[in-house]
């Protein structure tokens, strides 16, 4: 556009888009300004749209004893991060399969995963949670990782990555004597890096919003997620009060909103690169 | 004897891509392959907490027959409904109007859409519990500047769907933008300005250029879109539990609260198995339409 006039038809798009823009903000601003406010700031009409009295009580109740929130921090980055990279791992074992190896079963196998690509998870979660239950991993980590690595559509995405390197790669590797592993330590996997960049940060933000399974999984307060502990403080009352505390709902939320909004602006290109992989060519 | 040993040596050389299939595989056929079967063995089972007897179609017919279950399925093809087309249409917009911006201003709007669905569907569906909060809520107080009385959002089986649907919209289109703006950017320039040379509308060639060459983002947003609909349940499990009564209760949310909450795992199996279909239907729906377009 740059050089050109702006049409007055343009310029009405432009700002009902800023004015979207702005109103799917709009309730982020209520979280962070209502996480400073105490109950009765958070139940009086009309509201303050700034707090007149800002207070830090809200922080020191999740913080301070009542909640865990620093474990809750805590347990939703081990989950996310561990989940994130082990994902990787087996994305790229399995796509690296698929892509140069020939096996008994093989397209039967691929199939199979693209298959479930497609199903929800809610419609297994009896059997999946029995499963758990019946490995001993009920309430535990390992529990809320294990089930979502094998990522369906990372493993399609490794394999469309890796189908097109050229063969003659591994080949000359092969008759210079590099073993299996080193092949796919140092060939396969520097290779992947950018597709397992773009992977990574959006692997991160499912299994860090991996709510349901996690709220069904870890059970016990000290094992919760912060979007476990924020769903709850947002949906109960707590100690003796009739009405919900929104300011502990609020302060619960910024403390979990922070670290996945610093990464988006650290990696915001990964996230774009992530998310067009599958669906946009070039 | 001899195919047999033959398997044996092809299994012997493939023990490489064994290797790196096995560990994967194992994890997929348990948490993955293994509960779907199991999903569909125990829907034909009377199965809860103390007793697991076969009931042939019993939990289907009691399915079929229950309130709950039937507005459970409405509610799911309504929000598919609404929300694909409306997010589809929506993010378009907002992709074809920020894209001849310049990168910075692009990317501003971009992460300012973004952000809410970085955020996740937990913590925005909490702050807008508090929003629509009929006594104390922010909304109802906007709306009372302009005169509109009081709405119970939540509460009132007529505002509740709308309610969710308002949610769901303020953080669904991020992706959405992000996806048709990398499309737009895959278009060559040179067919608008030839366009244009030939006198073409900028509504022709929206219709007649940028439109089509979009296609296949449509239709991978489409389908995502749709599946992500038929899998809502941390919005309804915050915002309304499914309520009032059932009137925004969706498939997802109905399995997880007749398998955790009222204990009856058959029922659930037989519901998660109408899930699968619906999505299976869905799939094999758009795949036929995606793979007919391609042949022509």
């Amino acid at each position: 556009m740059g050089k050109q006039k702006i049409s007055p038809g343009f310029a009405v798009r432009l700002t009902v888009v800023s004015v979207m823009g702005i109103l799917v903000l709009l309730p982020l601003y209520w979280m962070v300004t209502g996480s400073f406010k105490v109950m009765k700031a958070t139940m009086i009409v009309p509201p303050e749209i700034f707090p007149k009295n800002p207070t830090l009580e809200n922080y020191a109740f999740i913080f301070g004893g009542h909640f865990p929130a620093f474990r809750w921090l805590f347990n939703s980055a081990l989950v996310s991060v561990s989940a994130t990279f082990l994902a990787l791992l087996i994305c790229t074992m399995l796509g690296y399969a698929f892509a140069k190896k020939q096996f008994y079963g093989k397209n039967v196998l691929f199939v199979l995963v693209l298959v479930t690509m497609m199903l929800p998870r809610q419609s297994v979660l009896i059997p999946l949670f029995q499963m758990v239950k019946h490995l001993g991993l009920l309430n535990t980590f390992v529990g809320a990782i294990v089930p979502i690595i094998v990522w369906p559509y990372g493993v399609f995405m490794m394999r469309q990555f890796i189908a097109p390197l050229p063969n003659e790669l591994i080949e000359s590797a092969t008759i210079d004597g590099a073993s299996e592993l080193r092949i796919f330590r140092q060939i396969i996997l520097p290779l992947s890096a950018p597709a397992l960049s773009a992977l990574g940060v959006i692997m991160f933000m499912n299994s860090w919003n991996d709510f349901m399974w996690q709220s069904v999984v870890l059970r016990e307060v000290e094992s919760w997620t912060i979007n476990v502990g924020v769903a709850t403080l947002a949906k109960n009352t707590i100690g003796g009060s009739n009405t919900i505390n929104y300011g502990y709902a609020m302060a619960g939320g910024v403390v979990g909103a922070l670290p996945v909004t610093l990464i988006f602006f650290a990696l915001q290109k990964y996230f774009v690169k992530g998310l067009t992989m599958g669906a946009v060519k070039g | 004897m001899q195919a047999l040993k033959k398997v044996g040596t092809n299994l012997y050389r493939q023990r490489w891509a064994w290797f790196f299939i096995i560990p994967g595989y194992i994890i997929f056929l348990l948490f993955n392959i293994i509960p779907t079967l199991r999903t569909v063995y125990t829907s034909f089972f009377d199965y809860n907490l103390t007793t697991m007897e076969f009931a042939g179609f019993g939990n289907y017919i009691k399915l079929f027959g229950s309130e709950a279950f039937r507005a459970s399925v409405g509610n799911t093809l309504l929000f598919a409904v609404i929300i694909t087309p409306l997010s589809t249409v929506v993010s378009l917009l907002i992709a074809t109007t920020i894209f001849p911006l310049g990168n910075k201003a692009q990317s501003v709007y971009r992460g300012a859409f973004f952000l809410p669905n970085v955020i996740g569907g937990v913590i925005i569906s909490a702050i807008w519990l508090w929003i629509f909060h009929p006594v104390y809520g922010v909304l109802n107080y906007v709306l009372s500047l302009f005169g509109i009385q009081p709405l119970l959002w939540l509460a009132d089986a007529k505002t509740v769907i709308l309610s969710v649907v308002l949610v769901i919209m303020s953080w669904t289109c991020g992706s959405l933008i992000i996806l048709y703006v990398a499309g737009l950017g895959n278009i060559d320039p040179c067919l608008m300005e030839a366009a244009k040379i030939d006198g073409a509308s900028p509504a022709q060639t929206f219709f007649r250029i940028t439109l089509p060459l979009l296609k296949p983002v449509t239709t991978f947003i489409i389908t995502t879109q749709l599946i992500n609909c038929f899998q809502l349940w941390e919005v309804i499990y915050l915002l309304t539990d499914g309520g009032p009564v059932n009137a925004s209760t969706t498939l997802a949310f109905d399995i997880y609260k007749k398998a955790f909450l009222l204990g009856d795992y058959g029922l659930a199996a037989a519901e998660g198995v109408m899930l699968i279909v619906l999505c299976a239907l869905v799939s094999l729906t758009t795949l036929r339409a995606v793979s007919g377009k391609e042949e022509k």
